[in-house]
């Protein structure tokens, strides 16, 4: 027996086989949730063949986690025989060789134990998880119904909204950069807006604006009278008046929502406008353009192609919060699947909502992901 | 058998009539019956009896906030079924209606938020004995009132969740009323216009309307032939128990004094002189 000298890696024994143990282990694992997921939907009277392939192909899937472990261990075997015969280099490529085999299969271990147990998970307790939150006959019922809801009002609302917003958030981000002392009064009341709608919740903004504007009287003041110049409501009764000229709900919704996120987006768009180098306002100004010509045809059209992934980010917040216009008594597709979720005692009918909301998300990060990217691109390309 | 409405005002009378003894107190209920004489040995919290409902429901638990409410139709219910079973400490707890009918609390002995019994519901709760009969009411602006016909075409408010909401979208057959998660919200927008009208009990559209000062009526209601009961959690120990300690309310006329006290008082009028509409 040669002892290894000191400049030689300690044999990889020891991580082949717990490779090969920890292999085993995923296996058994493999067995246990296949077997109560097969018993759940047994329980369920709908099991058929192809569970039981998908079953095998889970198990035989996880098994192949031994193909690593056990080249771990042929590994781990050639660094022993490189040591018997003082091979220092094949020692080492063994070894590591060894080493990363079982790396890898602790990585998709660690992979699979998780997957077997969220849908053990979900087929626990007799399927109760997952008949709570992944009811397909109550999901298949009803998705029609929350998608429509989903399109009408959330969909509107977030669209109306999010033009209003870049409208109104770049009249308000101009409005914080008015320039000298005259400007003063305009930028001090734009910073007190962005201040004080930053800081409400938009569910308080929503619920301040839907019921406080109309508590108020003041659309039943405004609205008949405008309406009295062009029609003739003296015959009306109060109850025909009130309905003819009341602003419908979805536009308060949609009022709260742009004043929100209108103090956001000021801010993206202040951030752009500031990250345009002062030379150019300079430039334009010894040009002979007037501060809003400036602005127009130099500066903001560079500011809003550095904003754009930002400005997108926030209206991935806006769409969220449509979910809150519920607090109003709009029905969108939230409120819609609660009163489904509470007529069937189950709550896959918001699991419809969470997968519409996740759908609609998913393609603007990436979006968003990519607009980064192509712009980091650009600043290291000096453009 | 659950009270009626025109027994509570006959009630009335014969509370005005009782002279009040050195009583016990919970919160500011005088608790009549004996203590313990229906012993629950084990309750959701130790030394305590602990009830559930969703605040605010003016009338049944007056104050705006747990920590205030100290009478009420439903609380001092619930004191006396505390008395009864052996505690003097009642404690509330507050949830949301959505939480409450959905069965999403947990750690109490009985719930009570005016909840109509079902056949749906007795699926998921086990209900004690009525204590109430309800019908189910309109209230809308006072001036703009509406009626049988028009509850039809005008813009209704619901509340989630409710058997009022059941029946305006079922039996009424409302298609695009707008429905509120909790009543607050539900006679915020009354009271603002944004809708015509809203549909719940009548015992609780009777509450607003002494609430809304004038600015709100109730027109109309609807003979449903409901029952209110507390809510328990299924197969719980304790819940014939409170089961029994109702009906014995009921059978010594406990329930039909603190009906005549909080209910009919409260409302300042009787639900009967509301007119009957057909659906």
């Amino acid at each position: 027996m040669v002892s290894s000298p000191a400049h030689l890696p300690k044999p990889p024994d020891k991580f082949a086989i717990s490779a090969i143990v920890f292999a085993a282990v995923c296996v058994f694992v493999a067995f246990a949730a296949t077997s109560l997921i097969r018993q759940s939907i047994a329980g369920l009277g709908a099991s058929n063949g192809w569970h039981d392939i998908i079953f095998a192909v889970a198990i035989l899937a996880t098994a192949a986690l031994f193909l690593p472990a056990a080249r771990s261990f042929i590994f781990a075997r050639r660094a022993a025989a490189a040591r018997q015969q003082n091979d220092a280099v094949s020692v080492r490529m063994a070894t590591a060789s060894a080493k990363d085999q079982a790396a890898l299969t602790f990585g998709w271990g660690v992979f699979a134990l998780l997957t077997l147990s969220f849908f053990a998970f979900i087929f626990m307790n007799d399927t109760a998880v997952g008949k709570t939150f992944f009811l397909l006959p109550l999901i298949s019922e009803k998705w029609m119904q929350v998608f429509w809801k989903f399109v009408s009002v959330n969909i509107f609302v977030f669209v109306i909204a999010e033009i209003l917003v870049l409208v109104w958030g770049l009249v308000v981000a101009l409005a914080r950069m008015m320039p000298g002392p005259a400007g003063k009064p305009i930028r001090f009341l734009a910073t007190i807006y962005c201040d004080v709608f930053r800081g409400l919740p938009a569910i308080v903004t929503l619920y301040l604006i839907g019921f406080g504007i109309p508590t108020s009287g003041l659309p039943e003041i405004v609205i008949p009278t405008v309406y009295g110049w062009f029609v003739d409501t003296s015959a009306m009764s109060v109850q025909d008046l009130r309905s003819m000229s009341r602003v419908p709900v979805v536009w308060w919704c949609i009022l709260a929502l742009t004043l929100t996120y209108g103090a956001y987006v000021a801010e993206v768009y202040r951030a752009g406008i500031e990250s345009i180098h002062w030379s150019q306002v300079s430039a334009a100004r010894s040009l002979g353009l007037s501060y809003m010509q400036t602005m127009r045809y130099v500066v903001v059209p560079q500011a809003i192609r550095r904003v754009i992934a930002p400005l997108l980010n926030d209206f991935i917040g806006l769409q969220k919060d449509t979910a809150l216009v519920q607090i109003l008594g709009l029905v969108d597709a939230f409120n819609n699947s609660r009163g489904i979720a509470s007529n069937a005692f189950n709550l896959s009918a918001v699991t419809i909502v969470a997968i519409l909301f996740v759908l609609i998300t998913i393609p603007q990060a990436r979006l968003v992901d990519h607009l980064v990217e192509k712009d980091a691109a650009r600043m290291k390309a000096g453009g | 058998m659950a009270i009626t409405k025109r027994i509570l005002l006959a009630a009335v009378a014969a509370f005005a009539l009782a002279a009040p003894a050195a009583a016990e107190m919970i919160g500011n209920c005088e608790v009549t019956g004996a203590k313990g004489s229906m012993a629950i040995a084990a309750p959701a919290k130790a030394g305590q009896f602990t009830v559930l409902t969703s605040l605010p429901a003016p009338i049944w638990w007056n104050g705006d906030a747990v920590e205030n409410v100290k009478d009420g139709m439903e609380y001092c219910m619930a004191a006396e079924i505390a008395w009864r079973a052996g505690f003097d400490k009642l404690e509330i707890v507050n949830t949301s209606w959505e939480a409450f009918i959905g069965n999403q609390a947990q750690g109490y002995d009985v719930g009570f938020a005016q909840t109509s019994i079902t056949e749906e519901r007795k699926k998921v709760f086990d209900f004690t004995s009525p204590y109430f009969s309800s019908d189910m009411g309109v209230i809308s602006k006072t001036d703009a009132p509406v009626d049988e016909k028009s509850i039809k075409t005008v813009k209704v408010g619901i509340q989630q969740g409710t058997t009022g909401a059941t029946f305006a979208q079922e039996t009424l057959g409302i298609k695009d009323a707008q429905v509120f998660g909790d009543q607050q919200e539900m006679f915020a927008a009354l009271r603002a216009g944004q809708i015509d009208a809203a549909i719940s009990d009548t015992s609780i559209v009777i509450a607003e309307e002494k609430a809304a000062a004038g600015k709100s009526t109730v027109v109309g209601q609807y003979k449903t032939g409901e029952s209110y009961g507390g809510i328990m959690q299924k197969g719980n120990a304790n819940n014939e128990a409170i089961s029994k300690i109702i009906e014995a309310m009921v059978a010594d006329g406990t329930m039909a004094k603190l009906g005549a006290k909080y209910l009919a008082a409260g409302w300042g009028k009787d639900p009967a002189s509301i007119p009957y509409f057909n659906p």
